[in-house]
């Protein structure tokens, strides 16, 4: 049953609000996602859930929103993503995917049957492949469904690990690790993984960015750090330039990190702190001993051949 | 207007009332025979043993289908006390309650209303609704709710002092009426009050077995459902699902009826017209039974 995009706001609405989420709004991605994968997914935020722009199907809606109510109700956001790789960061929120469902399921058993439907879809989806997009689907698959069969090494580990972890769902650390040897496993598969076009299967899920943060702090000592290295790996440079450039680093002022709201005018939504600026002295401008004094030789290597 | 009597006690002989004195046969049709099931969600029980013991009149205060009625009567049932019901309507007027004079065959004759009857006999008399009636009728009930327990028949020329058994009742849903349909202060502030909900889950889940001898996985949804539509009060929905509309499902259910279905004809359909709320009840459905 396809409804119009107010009748299915207004419904979607009242479907969260069954949820106890009553400062929860539901918005629909109007358009095709672009072509960095951006709303091919539903977003969520503390306060709103954004469908993908296919989710207009009301059981598609209803399965992202349900969801969607599972991090809202079991997820920590907006952890900092640290030293975490991508990889790493993809297979977490797989398993933290399929944590939340587990718990959801717990209180409303029908969820299982009306996720399962995208799953059944996904697995076959993505019976051929040994992608991560493919792998990874195929382990929700065999994690939701436990007549779901599949010969793969990896998915068969992830299954029993993920069987044996849920009898503490509240023991995200746990989930944490096995994500970590499930994602290294990975790495010795030499399995690819391209962040820019993975997308979370099946396709009822969010993109997950809820659950990760990139930290102010963190960002503004990474910048100082690179100028110090930079200054430091300046092998040419006498020891006068050094400690002169070291004394300026020193005395300047500290890097100060600002948060903006971005507006994403795709989604149309505005997300608070989305954007760090860091707001810092512009590096010293070291020029090299030899081009000082022979400044003539200097141009005659800038000569075009 | 209507008045119920409930299920009879057919023997002929004085009925004895755990030894206190002997009932009128007039008012013993209104005895009701077996328990009706109700569960205590708090200490109601209690305290409308003691309302009855200091003859204190009760309202009772709740939603619809959250076991007003069920309680009044499983409390008639508990203390031996014969039950009058009258569903208050607009149409309903004091001559309604009181009594009136009719022609038979030997004239003019006085014929007691319900009220009346529960006054003069000694009997529970519980005005279901009571806010549905126009504020001028229930001013009658006003000399029996305070300490003159009297009700004044103007038209017979009689006052009639309530039996030491008779015990006012009144009920109304204070979130369904407007603030129009409310009762008057005067009225309010001649009664106690128990405040009545939706039980708490498990014993809701009881209930429904109890009521439809469902197993506990299905009481266990259907509660789930109701209490996700309970979500809407105000927001979609007058009122969320009721556990009469829970026990009315259940028992499609142990009829053989698929539970999405069940679910449709006695929970769903019957509690809105709007196309999103519908949609969105279906969804809880889903959530709890699956597609």
């Amino acid at each position: 049953m396809d409804l119009d995009h107010a009748a299915v706001t207004n419904a979607l609405n009242l479907y969260v609000r069954g949820f106890g989420q009553h400062k929860v709004s539901i918005d629909q991605f109007h358009g095709e996602p672009g072509p960095d994968q951006l709303m091919a997914r539903a977003t969520i935020a503390c306060d709103s859930v954004t469908l993908a722009g296919d989710s207009e199907h009301r059981r598609l809606a209803q399965a992202s929103i349900a969801h969607a109510v599972g991090h809202l109700r079991h997820s920590t956001f907006g952890r900092p993503v640290e030293k975490r790789k991508p990889l790493l960061v993809a297979v977490i929120g797989l398993i933290e995917d399929a944590r939340i469902e587990r718990l959801m399921i717990d209180g409303f058993p029908g969820l299982r049957k009306l996720w399962g439907t995208y799953h059944a879809q996904s697995a076959i989806d993505h019976a051929d492949s040994l992608t991560f997009t493919a792998l990874s689907a195929r382990l929700a698959t065999a994690i939701h469904d436990p007549t779901y069969t599949d010969g793969n090494y990896w998915i068969i580990k992830g299954r029993s690990m993920f069987h044996e972890a849920c009898r503490d769902l509240e023991d995200t650390e746990r989930f944490e690790s096995m994500a970590k040897v499930l994602a290294n496993d990975l790495g010795q598969m030499r399995v690819p993984f391209d962040v820019s076009s993975y997308l979370t299967q099946p396709r009822y899920r969010d993109d997950n960015s809820c659950l990760w943060t990139f930290d102010g702090q963190a960002t503004a000592s990474a910048t100082r750090d690179s100028r110090a290295d930079a200054s430091t790996n300046g092998s040419s440079l006498t020891t006068d330039t050094r400690e002169g450039l070291h004394a300026k680093v020193e005395t300047a002022p500290a890097p100060v990190s600002w948060l903006y709201p971005e507006w994403n005018y795709r989604s149309g939504h505005l997300r608070d702190g989305w954007t760090t600026l860091v707001d810092m002295p512009a590096p010293a401008t070291v020029v090299p001993p030899g081009l000082r004094q022979r400044p003539e030789t200097a141009r005659h290597l800038l000569k075009p051949r | 207007m209507s008045y119920r009597r409930h299920s009879i006690r057919n023997s002929g002989a004085p009925v004895t009332l755990r030894g206190r004195h002997v009932m009128d046969e007039r008012i013993k049709p209104y005895l009701i025979e077996s328990e009706p099931y109700y569960r205590a969600v708090d200490q109601e029980i209690e305290l409308f043993e003691a309302a009855c013991a200091q003859q204190i009149p009760l309202i009772l205060k709740g939603p619809t289908g959250c076991g007003k009625t069920r309680f009044v009567e499983h409390m008639a049932w508990r203390l031996g006390r014969p039950l009058i019901t009258v569903s208050c309507s607009e149409d309903l007027t004091a001559s309604d309650l009181v009594g009136r004079f009719l022609l038979d065959t030997n004239g003019t004759v006085w014929h007691d209303g319900p009220l009346t009857m529960a006054v003069r006999y000694g009997a529970i008399c519980y005005l279901d609704e009571i806010v549905e009636a126009r504020a001028d009728t229930t001013v009658v009930i006003h000399p029996l709710a305070d300490d003159r327990r009297m009700l004044p028949l103007d038209r017979k020329g009689e006052q009639v002092h309530a039996h030491r058994d008779f015990q006012l009742v009144v009920s109304y849903n204070p979130g369904y009426q407007g603030s129009a349909k409310d009762m008057k202060i005067s009225t309010k502030q001649r009664f106690g009050a128990l405040d009545f909900r939706y039980p708490g889950s498990e014993a809701e889940v009881e209930i429904v077995i109890r009521e439809s001898a469902v197993d506990r996985e299905y009481a266990a949804r259907l509660v789930g459902i109701a209490n996700q539509s309970r979500e809407l009060h105000g927001r979609g929905l007058d009122e969320g699902m009721s556990t009469r509309m829970l026990v009315r499902a259940a028992k499609l259910i142990a009829q053989g009826i698929a539970p999405g279905v069940a679910c449709g004809v006695a929970m769903i359909q019957p509690i809105t017209d709007d196309e999103d709320a519908l949609a969105a009840l279906g969804g809880f459905v889903e959530a709890h039974f699956g597609p």
